[in-house]
């Protein structure tokens, strides 16, 4: 992580040299700087993604695991309104994993919910255990709904899926030698799709219990009900322009604050007008760092 | 004995070395390692009973309560289910015994009765007063996955014992960590055929690869003169 307050400090010493001024202000100029240079760094490192282990290192702030639970349809909705994440790039998926439940990182879980979840406290368990309800509001869950478990810590993965195309999972269904077939329960290899909207049509507004889930991975051979760990980075949050910089963490390691200091000084340089010299410094300092 | 999961893991690391983008699942190790341990199995089983006159206990399977069946059809013969893949022998060899214990109050309790095998063809020729199929002189014929039994149509044998020589059959092997049924001087020629065969799969000459390029030499444009 590195601090916020860094960054803008970094950039006011050593690209504006205007330590101690008020020419440049956090909230106007240099936070909308740094999220254009934040997102800029998306774009370029997701291609690198899965392809160089660098990369993944570099994210580590940004890697996490989390575990849902699948709905009937052996599908995983991600929801980043309620998950409080949004997800960049899933990096590994492991069905049915061992897990331990805590309450620990989050208690202000709707009663139905948390009723279902106590008998099971600060232990370890296969796949278990699996819940009927929502954690976002301890509604029922309906036969489309899967569901984010927020209590649950993976501990151990005995499979992990393999990624395959829309086109594999329905080859996967009859031919024993691609990922995702179900022999029985020894040989088995798991597989899953990218995300894909498999949402029926909204009609006027949402029905209950319409099919509306836009982002949604699947996993082969079909289980519902079941837990799985997903390891994803997840895309870095914009800054709010009234962050508090003192305190406000940017989720990239402290090797990529240069890189961050001069892409974000590049921008400033775009907003103050072309071909200033701060514009063309930074920009060979960002693709000397690039190389 | 070598566990499967170590076969597998181990041809699937060594494969992986060299194709470590090539899309191999484990069950196409095992695949691989039922063809190749079956015909090497059926080897050593012919090879010592060639030498020693008797089959080696060692790869046998023992079913100890093997539910004798009736079948709804044809004539309510009595059968048994195999449990699974025999290994195809000459005279129904990996058929070791089958048995069953008498329950009759003229002869001692628990005496064994042992099947002979016949073929289907040959069935209707048991006529001799010493060959008649009777409950203790019982005979059996193997018709794809069922053993018919003869003999038994008048008593009632719930249960029988069998002895068999199976192959490996890869969707049954539910247990990774079970024996792989192969003495340990041929795991390492398994090993190499499996090794052989995984990368003939995977070294198919560029020439053999569908490019989807049109081969079919076009013949040129004729052109259109004043001759002729």
């Amino acid at each position: 992580m590195i601090l916020l307050s860094n960054i803008i400090q970094r950039m006011r010493e050593i690209g504006l040299d205007a330590e101690g001024s008020d020419r440049y202000k956090d909230d106007l100029d240099m936070i909308p700087a740094i999220n254009s240079a934040i997102e800029w760094l998306v774009g370029i490192i997701a291609p690198r993604i899965g392809v160089d282990k660098f990369v993944e290192e570099r994210l580590s702030d940004l890697h996490m695991t989390k575990v849902w639970q699948t709905n009937q349809f052996s599908r995983i909705a991600f929801d980043s309104d309620n998950e409080g994440f949004d997800i960049w790039t899933v990096t590994g998926v492991f069905p049915k994993p061992t897990v331990y439940v805590s309450l620990g990182a989050k208690t202000e879980l709707p009663g139905k919910y948390r009723a279902e979840i106590m008998p099971y406290l600060n232990k370890n368990y296969e796949n278990h255990p699996i819940v009927g309800t929502s954690f976002v509001n301890g509604g029922q869950l309906k036969p489309h709904m899967s569901t984010f478990r927020p209590e649950l810590v993976l501990t151990r993965a005995r499979f992990a899926a393999t990624k395959i195309t829309h086109e594999q999972i329905t080859e996967a269904e009859n031919n024993p030698f691609v990922p995702g077939y179900k022999h029985n329960e020894a040989v088995i290899t798991y597989g899953y799709t990218p995300s894909m909207d498999y949402s029926g049509e909204r009609i006027n507004k949402l029905a209950e219990g319409q099919y509306v889930n836009p982002k949604e991975i699947q996993i082969t051979p079909s289980s519902p009900k079941t837990l799985v760990a997903v390891s994803f980075i997840r895309h870095p949050e914009t800054i709010p322009k009234n962050a508090d910089t003192a305190t406000y963490d940017v989720p990239f390691p402290a090797s990529m604050m240069n890189l961050i200091v001069q892409k974000s000084l590049n921008y400033i340089a775009i907003k103050q007008g072309d071909n200033t010299t701060i514009f063309n410094v930074s920009i060979q300092e960002v693709l000397q760092q690039l190389q | 004995m070598a566990k499967y999961r170590e076969i597998v893991y181990d041809l699937l690391k060594d494969l992986k070395q060299t194709y470590d983008d090539s899309s191999i699942v484990e069950y196409s190790v095992l695949w691989w390692v039922s063809m190749v341990a079956n015909k090497f199995l059926k080897q050593h089983l012919d090879n010592e009973q060639g030498r020693t006159g008797q089959m080696p206990g060692r790869f046998l399977t023992v079913f100890p309560e093997t539910k004798l069946l009736t079948s709804s059809f044809s004539h309510k013969r009595k059968y048994i289910q195999l449990p699974g893949v025999l290994l195809d022998m000459d005279y129904d060899r990996s058929i070791a015994y089958i048995t069953y214990n008498v329950q009759d109050e003229l002869i001692p309790g628990f005496t064994q009765v042992k099947f002979s095998m016949i073929t289907p063809a040959h069935a209707h020729l048991l006529q001799a007063s010493h060959e008649t199929p009777t409950p203790t002189n019982p005979y059996g014929y193997v018709v794809a996955d069922q053993i018919f039994t003869l003999g038994l149509e008048a008593v009632d044998v719930p249960e029988v014992e069998m002895g068999l020589y199976l192959a490996i059959d890869p969707r049954k092997v539910n247990d990774m960590d079970a024996e792989c049924p192969l003495p340990e001087h041929l795991v390492s020629q398994m090993k190499y055929e499996i090794i052989n065969l995984g990368r003939f799969v995977m070294s198919v000459p560029a020439d053999k690869v569908n490019d989807g390029n049109d081969t079919i030499q076009v013949a040129p444009p004729k052109q259109i003169t004043n001759e002729q």
